[in-house]
């Protein structure tokens, strides 16, 4: 008996090594860190930003949106030119620019990948930055109609895959005839928008609008019988051996929640400006794990360290340690209905109620005390200096002063602060979220009586619960998707999906449409800086502080890296120094 | 015996049908929508819509439920049964995300099990052959830490000992045998201890035994009847332990995973619930409730096998 346990104990500890543990990394010039698997490697259905970030690696847009200095400069398009009226853009694609495989890259791969981002069929997360083309929207609203009609004669009739192809060369018909593209030839792309877009070359830089490789792309296309949908095969973005880019890198090799390698695309016009020649982003989503990697020296680059592991690395003072501002603000958003869901009157439907709480908040003190991270308190909604040519009205944004804040209170009908009642906070757990959310629980009461109770939920609840205004008060923040104040101020407006405040203001809707149409830059940004002041006086948010990030690489190793607040790094312009000092 | 086994076969797909259903409901009814995104951008609702039909998941959870049995029984082209793909990755099928991790946490927790063996049946001997003596006294104490400490904790000592300071290990991945030492031995820790308790008390129970004391009057050794004899019966309430241990162990723990970084079941487990990502969900119980029934019947099986007494 003894025998065979010890037998079968010996056969089970020497199976590792005779079968094997996974497999080694691969050897990368460059090595840096994911928290999490990548959610998606499509650039049109993306919509997480580190799928973003990756996607810029393995594709190239039209024009490239330099986030250091915020400069449109020439990508996969040589130059362009922008008609008298600003709707029409020609767009040159580089003669030299080739997909990874050798094919010439041409308009009809641009084509083929916009016309995915706006039909109803591949769902595209980010199709709204579309719509900005002519038609575009409402070719998508005709492909929806199209196809509802047609699950309703297949309930009768019976569907079929010939009868769900024929419904798409009509759509294809219906596209040309539609939306505002065209090739002129296999090499200049025409667009027209629905209107003057000030920043139009920004969302052609951004990842929906990246060009995909329509031979194989189209490969795996197969069309639904039952509802006449053409549907992609998603297996194809994670394939190293059939995914082709026209990026500086092509994706080698992976594996899921372990790695992503990624060596330099041989067919890059820009190829020879490559600074290395492979990236490996290693999966940790462990904070320890992490930092215990980065100590050992397997990986190089820690792009954003988690808040809770934050501090304790900065107060090191180590040179390896990078805090840098993020173009993002941190909020609490005010449910600003009438009425709240449960049919109560809601006191913070009076701006000066908002106004009262967003005075009565010691922003210096969050950063200082409470995060510990030093972020600047944030005075707008906008981050200052984050879009090129916009200072935001931080006058009119509400300052620390517990006095004023009283005495709107009492201006709004409660002069005794404790008669507001039936307030919560709701946030996500985590990420120091707690912390400030007590914070700003004991400043309301202490400064006004406002007593709120304190709401933790799972991040996807709240997220709900948001969409439903079953909230009063929830933590919130909002990143800029390009670099102009409308990513931001858009979504206070009154229709948009985003602004779940429901908070409404006719004149702050009339100097966003206003703007849309205003063609000289100062003006525009003029009438944006008077919408984004009447927000921030009526508060429907209140804005507590802007983000900051923090990373970790050692500057004496890796040159190149430039960090930027809208965390876009450029890896092909890294170099890594090894101990013996080459390059 | 066989016609136990039949039996029991004859069960399983009655058991999974109902963890299917129970399991359904709860994914479905559990707030939170699986197509949020985690930085608080809203989908515009045309946008949303048309995910859903991506998903089938607009026409209500029967209908889901109907179209994700039908994908599972067809199965895919390898003959996989087909959990569809997952919401939260979306150009992962599911199949080959537990095909990608199961094999790791299968692998982690036979190690583990081993290394609980080990040290388990070692102690719990060396315990029973002197009882009250300082090696029973010092295997009782690490027993105990074993099993008050969470695997976190001793996990952490381990990483920050033998991948920190000494650096004689790697801090984690899954990257080469070595990779599997740290974790295998945290997660082994707390069952060796489970079972050193109970092969320590099942042997001094059976060497006080009547038939033992008869058999060493005899004139049989202390030792051919401790592990001739003695060992095999004291080996039985370790068996019946074994069956959902090496379930549990194996079908991975989102701890020890984190902490050493290692992509096995375990994170399946919690993130899929976090993501509300139902088709992964699903997914992961189907497996894991397979599993958990087929060890049990091993188990039995076993049993059997080793003491005819037992009639099945």
């Amino acid at each position: 008996m003894f025998k065979r346990i010890v037998v079968v104990i010996l056969v089970v500890f020497s199976l590792p090594f005779i079968i094997g543990v996974g497999d080694p990394m691969p050897k990368a010039d460059f090595v840096y860190v994911e928290v999490a698997e990548y959610n998606s490697r499509d650039p049109q259905r993306m919509t997480y930003l580190a799928d973003i970030r990756l996607a810029r690696r393995l594709f190239e847009t039209l024009v490239d949106l330099d986030f250091n200095d915020l400069s449109r400069n020439p990508g996969a398009a040589e130059r362009w030119e922008v008609s008298e009226d600003g709707r029409t853009y020609t767009f040159h694609i580089r003669e030299d620019a080739y997909w990874s495989n050798g094919d010439r890259l041409t308009s009809h791969d641009f084509i083929y990948a916009w016309r995915r981002a706006v039909l109803p069929d591949t769902a595209a997360g980010y199709a709204l930055f579309l719509f900005a083309i002519e038609g575009a929207q409402d070719f998508y609203a005709f492909r929806e109609a199209q196809l509802a009609a047609y699950i309703e004669r297949a309930k009768v009739e019976g569907g079929s895959e010939e009868a769900a192809k024929g419904l798409w060369v009509e759509a294809l018909e219906k596209f040309d005839e539609m939306v505002g593209v065209r090739a002129v030839d296999d090499k200049t792309l025409e667009v027209t928008i629905k209107q003057r877009t000030e920043y139009f070359l920004d969302l052609v830089a951004f990842a929906t609008y990246m060009p995909v490789h329509a031979a194989s792309v189209e490969a795996g296309v197969t069309y639904s019988a039952e509802s006449g949908r053409r549907l992609d095969d998603p297996t194809y973005w994670n394939d190293p051996k059939r995914l082709i880019g026209n990026g500086p890198y092509v994706l080698s090799k992976r594996k899921f929640r372990q790695y992503s390698y990624l060596t330099a695309n041989p067919h890059y016009w820009n190829r020879d400006s490559l600074k290395n020649q492979s990236v490996l982003a290693r999966i940790i989503g462990d904070d320890m794990a992490m930092l215990m990697a980065y100590d050992q020296g397997v990986v190089d680059y820690v792009p954003l360290i988690s808040v809770e592991m934050a501090h304790d690395l900065v107060v090191q003072e180590r040179d390896d340690v990078h805090v840098f501002p993020l173009a993002g603000t941190y909020i609490y958003n005010f449910n600003c209905q009438q009425k709240l869901n449960n049919g109560e009157p809601n006191p913070l439907a009076d701006w000066r109620v908002r106004r009262a709480l967003c005075t009565a908040i010691d922003r210096k003190q969050l950063g200082e005390m409470v995060t510990r991270m030093n972020e600047p308190p944030a005075y707008s909604f906008v981050p200052p200096g984050s879009c090129a040519g916009y200072e935001p009205p931080v006058d009119v944004a509400p300052r620390f002063d517990p006095e004023a804040a009283r005495a709107l209170l009492s201006e709004a009908g409660y002069a005794d602060g404790s008669k507001i009642t039936g307030l919560s906070i709701l946030y996500n757990t985590g990420s120091g979220h707690d912390r400030v959310a007590q914070a700003v629980k004991k400043m309301w009461e202490e400064h006004l009586g406002v007593v709120v109770t304190l709401d933790g939920v799972e991040s996807k609840i709240s997220s709900q619960r948001s969409r439903s205004q079953d909230y009063t008060i929830r933590r919130a923040g909002w990143y800029g998707d390009y670099a102009d104040p409308t990513s931001w101020l858009d979504i206070r407006s009154s229709k948009d999906e985003n602004n779940t405040t429901k908070w409404s203001n006719p004149e702050y809707d009339a100097l966003l449409a206003e703007a849309a149409g205003t063609e000289a830059p100062d003006e525009r940004m003029r009438l944006l800086r008077e919408a984004e002041a009447i927000m921030l006086k009526e508060c429907p948010q209140a804005v507590l502080y802007h983000y900051v990030g923090v990373s970790l690489y050692d500057p004496k190793r890796v040159k190149g890296l430039k960090l930027n607040a809208w965390t876009r790094d450029r890896f092909e312009q890294v170099s890594v120094i090894d101990q013996g000092g080459n390059e | 015996m066989v016609r136990m086994i039949f039996w029991r076969l004859l069960q399983f797909p009655l058991i999974l049908g109902m963890i299917f259903v129970v399991t359904l409901t709860l994914a479905w009814v559990v707030p939170g929508d699986p197509l949020d995104t985690d930085d608080g951008r809203e989908i515009a609702p045309e946008i949303k819509a048309a995910m859903l039909k991506q998903y089938n998941m607009d026409a209500g959870p029967i209908h889901f439920g109907i179209s994700y049995l039908k994908g599972v029984a067809m199965g895919t082209d390898r003959g996989w049964p087909d959990f569809g793909p997952s919401l939260a990755y979306k150009e992962e099928r599911v199949v080959d995300m537990i095909g990608g991790s199961l094999p790791v946490s299968v692998m982690l927790g036979s190690s583990a099990l081993a290394v609980a063996l080990f040290i388990g049946t070692l102690s719990g001997v060396i315990g029973a052959l002197r009882p009250g003596g300082l090696i029973d006294l010092s295997s009782l104490g690490v027993a105990l830490l074993g099993i008050s400490l969470p695997n976190f904790v001793t996990g952490s000592i381990l990483l920050a000992v033998f991948a920190g300071a000494f650096k004689m290990l790697p801090a984690g991945g899954w990257e080469s045998p070595w990779h599997i030492i740290l974790p295998a031995v945290t997660l082994g820790i707390a069952p060796a201890a489970y079972i050193a308790r109970l092969v320590r008390l099942g042997l001094a129970d059976i060497m006080s035994s009547d038939y033992v004391r008869t058999a060493r009057a005899k004139g049989l050794s202390r030792h051919k009847a401790l592990f001739e004899h003695a060992l095999k019966v004291a080996y039985l309430p370790v068996l019946s332990f074994m069956g959902p241990a090496a379930a549990s162990v194996m079908t991975g723990s989102f701890v020890v995973e984190k902490l050493f970084n290692i992509p096995g079941m375990g994170e399946h487990f919690v993130n899929s619930v976090i993501n509300k990502d139902q088709f992964l969900i699903l997914g992961v119980v189907l497996t894991f409730s397979t599993m958990l029934v087929m060890f049990n019947l091993a188990v039995d099986v076993a049993y059997a096998w080793i003491d005819p007494r037992i009639e099945l």
